[in-house]
């Protein structure tokens, strides 16, 4: 057995390992019609390219970006408002404590958004427990509040506007009551892809409806105003 | 076509070009499946092969302009400018119904929200005295200086909604699952970036819209336990939004952001690449 002194192919010597089952892996299925991306791709990039600046160009001859008057520190507006984009935030500020709407809430979507691809199993657990909070916490807030305020008072009074309370009991009851029915229910991948699908779709649409309402339906003192009115 | 002779000197070249244009040669060219353009024949086809022989084209393009299907292949690949795609797609993939176009669309509004925005930049002077009377002159003294803003403005709100489109439909296509799962955490990082880059740009008229909506927003910040404060501080650069917070929000959304969403948007392309197109599947 001569060991191999070049790199062509001719030299090696190789050896079976075994079989198994399945397509090759890097060559093209030959079913499949394949095109060059040049020029079939790259015209189809240019031509959208080309509708998308004629229609924004097209949009901004017809309308006029806002610019109210010069910043003034001493005369809020009212209702101050955030930009549409963050107004299911500002709408949320009306419900719970700044941090629980605006740090902790937006914090845990952010993180549960990028675990969506890795949700299996039981791990499934983290993301109802992150999404039952965010739902919960700011509907119950003032009711757990008044509960707690009533056994310890200082502690509620003192954490009162960081909602730690209600996170604290809310967060806990949900891992707890998660770990005990949950787990073995979501051994199932096809059971998981489907919640994922509902708790995304839920969760988009709750923010959709919130960035209306905020932009469309909220008055000085976030009061609630028909568009009419 | 490429293989006969072009005629040296003008006057030569010009009768080449008439013989050439005759339409008996166009014809002919329609009949043997070639395609007629302005440089498939006569003048055009002369001025097309001086241009693509010159030096300096050489030195750009080593590779004559593509003409086969082989030319077409090898340029996804020889290209700068198109390295980006692969050599070959499916054909189904180009449907525009398979992806909409919206990741596309958002570099394409990332590029356009770039030309302008560094247009801006040379009226626009981020100090409180100045920033406001800077936006009222674009409006209303440079030449088309509002339809510049008016592009920069609509152009960052679309930017907003056509990636959380594209969001909605790679969630939608299951686009998130094997081997692509890390390609949808740089995508979330992308839309939290592009409402940071809108967030920031929000201020710079310094009017009464920009004013408060960064109050609410960097209040919302100075909630957090214990250190809240001292990163609504940092975040003002004092106690309340002025002069400091004007001159971080423009340092961060002229050149902090934009550098980032741009280093992090090329690993969004090429891990595209790395893990393959969806097709649709």
């Amino acid at each position: 057995m001569s060991a191999p002194s070049s790199g062509s192919p001719q030299d090696k010597e190789y050896g079976l390992l075994g079989f198994i089952q399945g397509q090759p892996t890097n060559l093209p299925d030959p079913d499949v019609e394949r095109v060059s991306s040049y020029p079939h791709l790259v015209v189809r990039e240019f031509l959208a390219f080309g509708i998308m600046l004629a229609a924004l160009m097209v949009v901004s001859f017809l309308f006029d970006a806002p610019l109210e008057e010069l910043a003034n520190p001493g005369k809020t507006p009212n209702p101050a408002k955030a930009p549409w984009y963050f107004l299911s935030l500002q709408e949320m500020l009306h419900y719970a404590p700044p941090f629980i709407s605006g740090v902790f809430i937006p914090g845990l979507l952010v993180v549960v958004m990028c675990t969506i691809p890795y949700w299996r199993g039981r791990f499934v657990l983290m993301p109802i427990t992150f999404l039952l909070a965010t739902i919960l916490i700011p509907l119950l807030d003032g009711v757990i509040w008044t509960g707690i305020h009533a056994v310890v008072p200082e502690f509620a009074d003192a954490t009162r506007s960081y909602g730690f309370p209600t996170m604290i009991l809310l967060v806990g009851s949900a891992l707890f009551l998660g770990k005990l029915l949950l787990s073995p229910y979501f051994d199932d991948e096809a059971r998981v892809d489907r919640l994922r699908t509902k708790l995304f779709l839920v969760f988009v649409g709750i923010v959709f409806v919130m960035v209306m309402i905020g932009q469309y339906f909220r008055g000085p003192e976030w009061r609630w105003v028909w568009p009419w009115q | 076509m490429s293989d006969q002779p072009v005629e040296r000197g003008l006057w030569r070249r010009i009768a080449a070009a008439y013989r050439t244009t005759e339409s008996s040669q166009y014809l002919r060219d329609r009949s043997e499946g070639r395609k007629h353009s302005i440089f498939s024949s006569g003048f055009g086809r002369a001025l097309r092969s001086d241009i693509v022989r010159s030096g300096p084209w050489r030195s750009a393009y080593p590779r004559p302009f593509p003409q086969t299907p082989k030319d077409n292949s090898e340029i996804a690949i020889t290209s700068f400018w198109l390295h980006l795609h692969p050599a070959f797609i499916r054909r189904d993939a180009l449907k525009i119904g398979v992806t909409y176009g919206l990741g596309g669309l958002a570099a394409g509004l990332f590029l356009v929200l770039a030309v302008t925005g560094i247009m801006e930049m040379f009226y626009y002077v981020p100090a409180t005295e100045h920033a406001y009377k800077d936006m009222v002159d674009l409006q209303h003294v440079v030449s088309l200086g509002k339809i510049l803003r008016n592009m920069h403005r609509w152009a960052a709100h679309a930017m907003v909604i056509i990636v959380s489109l594209h969001m909605l439909r790679v969630f939608l296509q299951k686009g998130y699952r094997a081997p692509r799962q890390l390609n949808w955490v740089v995508g979330v990082i992308l839309l939290c970036l592009t409402m940071g880059l809108s967030f920031t740009g929000y201020l710079l008229p310094w009017d009464q819209l920009a004013l408060w909506a960064v109050t609410v927003g960097t209040n919302m910040a100075g909630s957090i336990p214990f250190i809240g404060d001292k990163v609504r501080f940092i975040l003002l650069g004092g106690p309340s939004v002025d002069q400091a917070t004007l001159s971080r929000f423009y340092v961060l959304h002229v050149v902090v952001l934009p550098l980032v969403i741009s280093m992090i948007m090329v690993y969004h392309f090429w891990r595209v690449r790395k893990d393959g197109f969806s097709g649709g599947k």
